[in-house]
């Protein structure tokens, strides 16, 4: 039996009791940064910015202009053509036959008012970078998803938009690069063509935008407790998630306010390309679901852009039902996903390729091989 | 003219295999007549005996949402990797133009084509007072055998009469009741559907 269930037993009760305690707590800190909220829509909007400014190296929002603790609704259908990219990578193990590295990226693309499907598009790339060997060098997990990342932006510019429809283009997950840049000599260069996406796709005036499920993201928080304290949250202490504040304030379909985005990181981007972000109920009145979107300075200062991209990331979610997230988004992980006996197909066709070069010494590692072997049967 | 693909094979075994289309294509009716070709000179022949769609996760949910949108509705008709599924029962080979009502010397490989029967390829098939092939739907499992027997007969009896040949139906319907005169609750079914179709 691989679990000791008679020890995990109380281990669960104790879990769930603390769990509802830390509910109570929640609730509680909910409230009293709810109060600060509404405090701090009166002041103004420069004293707000100087205050957290003061605190340049820390995670925070920034308000953007628009009154901190207000909702906004939108009305109407947009009509435009949706973009939406997604990719997924094969990280390499030593204990593979031949270490692959590879990135998949998917473009879904939707004429909303058209009736037609959406047209698909997918690129797949072995990454090869070994010059001590196939066997020696592995590509790290983070300089994958870098790459990727930046494939994802890479296929959103190559579309071409054909009529005059303004474009929405989506991705999944944040637009600022956690914990970017990174250091060395791969990722400096990645980092670079990733802000160079991000430029044309200014430049071809796509709405670009970062869609984020169940962010962990405290940057209001943080805000409220430096408008408050004059110093931020500890970091021992935890902050109460953003979007559990914006349960409170917002009512189904409604956005937040726009926040720009204060990071280490965010110098990088430069004025354009600065990376705000607001939240969205894109739930139920029974059901509030908050969602973080991510989006980049020339779609904040253009009000007419984030009411359509409101509109179509409600319309988008209201047709996956009762669970509401961007269909087309969600058909982008469909295409790029590369499941398990895929990866597995894949090597086998490169081993054959290698062995037609007079390759064949790979084999998986012991270990592995050991983990492969057939678990017992009944006869 | 030139003849359209309606299908390609998924898997197959002697007696019958399955064939994939995509769900937007205008795919056969339960009990056609279809041909697979092996080679230049040989073609196995089958019976559409069941159509099979499947769903998926979130086919499911979007089942449960209050609207569709008419692109989603492409969309998983069109793009998404989910065949219409039509299971073929093999009754049949044409070898060097002999056709034969024995089953197939070895079957359709993956990917094999399939393409719909002609009126004309139906009444050669079936003609001849030959229904030698009328035992491979009797002994099939898995199928509506009564009803694949009722929508063949129905099929293959409108183009006899056509073709001018209109006691073909009472004649294939004679040899069911030969072949079935000792099994009588197997019989019965069957005859009940063949008043059906006689009926329509």
């Amino acid at each position: 039996m691989p679990l000791n269930y008679l020890e995990l037993q109380p281990q669960l009760r104790d879990y769930a009791q603390k769990s509802a305690a830390a509910r109570e707590k929640t609730t509680a800190q909910r409230e009293q940064l709810l109060a600060w909220l509404n405090e701090c829509a009166g002041e103004p909007r420069e004293t707000l910015r100087q205050s957290c400014r003061a605190f340049a190296d820390e995670r925070c929002a920034l308000p953007a202009g628009e009154v901190v603790n207000r909702f906004f609704s939108s009305s109407g259908s947009g009509e435009c053509l949706l973009l939406a990219a997604d990719g997924s990578q094969i990280v390499p193990s030593a204990h593979d036959a031949v270490p692959l590295a590879l990135i998949n990226t998917s473009l879904v693309m939707l004429d909303t008012a058209s009736g037609q499907a959406p047209v698909i598009r997918t690129e797949s790339a072995i990454l090869e970078d070994f010059p001590a060997g196939v066997e020696f060098e592995l590509l790290s997990e983070d300089l994958i998803s870098l790459k990727r990342d930046v494939a994802e932006l890479d296929i959103l510019v190559s579309c071409q938009a054909s009529h005059d429809l303004p474009v929405i283009a989506l991705r999944d997950g944040p637009l600022e690069l956690y914990h970017e840049p990174r250091q060395g000599r791969q990722f400096q260069p990645e980092f670079e063509r990733y802000i160079a996406a991000m430029q044309l796709l200014a430049q071809k005036d796509f709405s670009l935008a970062g869609y984020i499920d169940r962010s962990q993201s405290t940057t209001i928080t943080q805000m409220l407790y430096i408008f408050k304290t004059g110093q931020p949250l500890p970091k021992e202490q935890k902050a109460l998630p953003d979007v559990s504040l914006m349960e409170a304030l917002l009512p189904p379909g409604g956005r937040s306010a726009v926040f720009e985005m204060q990071s280490t990181s965010s110098k990088h981007y430069g004025e354009t390309l600065r990376v705000h972000f607001f939240y969205l109920n894109v739930g139920r009145p029974e059901k509030a679901y908050i969602v973080r979107v991510e989006i980049p300075a020339w779609v904040a200062g253009n009000p007419e852009k984030i009411e359509r991209l409101q509109i179509a990331l409600l319309e988008q979610c209201r047709v996956m039902g009762s669970r509401p997230y961007p269909y087309l988004l969600h058909r982008a992980h469909e295409e790029a996903v590369v499941h398990y006996d895929e990866k597995e197909q894949l090597q086998r066709a490169l081993l054959q390729e290698l062995q037609n070069k007079g390759m064949d010494a790979f084999l998986p590692s012991n270990k592995l091989a050991a983990k492969m072997l057939q678990s017992r049967t009944r006869m | 003219m030139e003849k359209i693909i309606v299908g390609r094979l998924l898997r197959s075994n002697t007696r019958a295999c399955v064939v994939g289309c995509p769900p937007a294509q205008q795919f056969p009716a339960f009990g056609s007549l279809v041909s697979i070709p092996l080679s230049e000179t040989e073609v196995v022949y089958g019976l559409i005996g069941d159509i099979h769609i499947d769903d998926d996760g979130l086919v499911r949910q979007l089942a449960t949402a209050p609207s569709v949108d008419e692109a989603v509705i492409q969309d998983n008709r069109l793009n998404r990797n989910v065949p219409v599924e039509m299971t073929v029962l093999f009754v049949g080979s044409k070898t060097e133009n002999r056709i034969s009502h024995l089953l197939p010397a070895r079957p359709p490989l993956s990917l094999d084509c399939m393409y719909l029967c002609s009126t004309q390829e139906l009444c050669e098939f079936t003609a001849g007072s030959r229904f030698g092939y009328l035992r491979h739907i009797l002994d099939a499992q898995d199928v509506p055998a009564a009803d694949l027997l009722a929508a063949h007969l129905a099929q293959a009896g409108a183009a006899q009469r056509a073709q001018g040949n209109s006691a073909w139906f009472g004649q294939a319907a004679a040899r069911i009741i030969t072949q079935l005169r000792d099994d009588y609750p197997r019989l019965m079914p069957i005859l009940e559907t063949l008043a059906d179709v006689e009926n329509a």
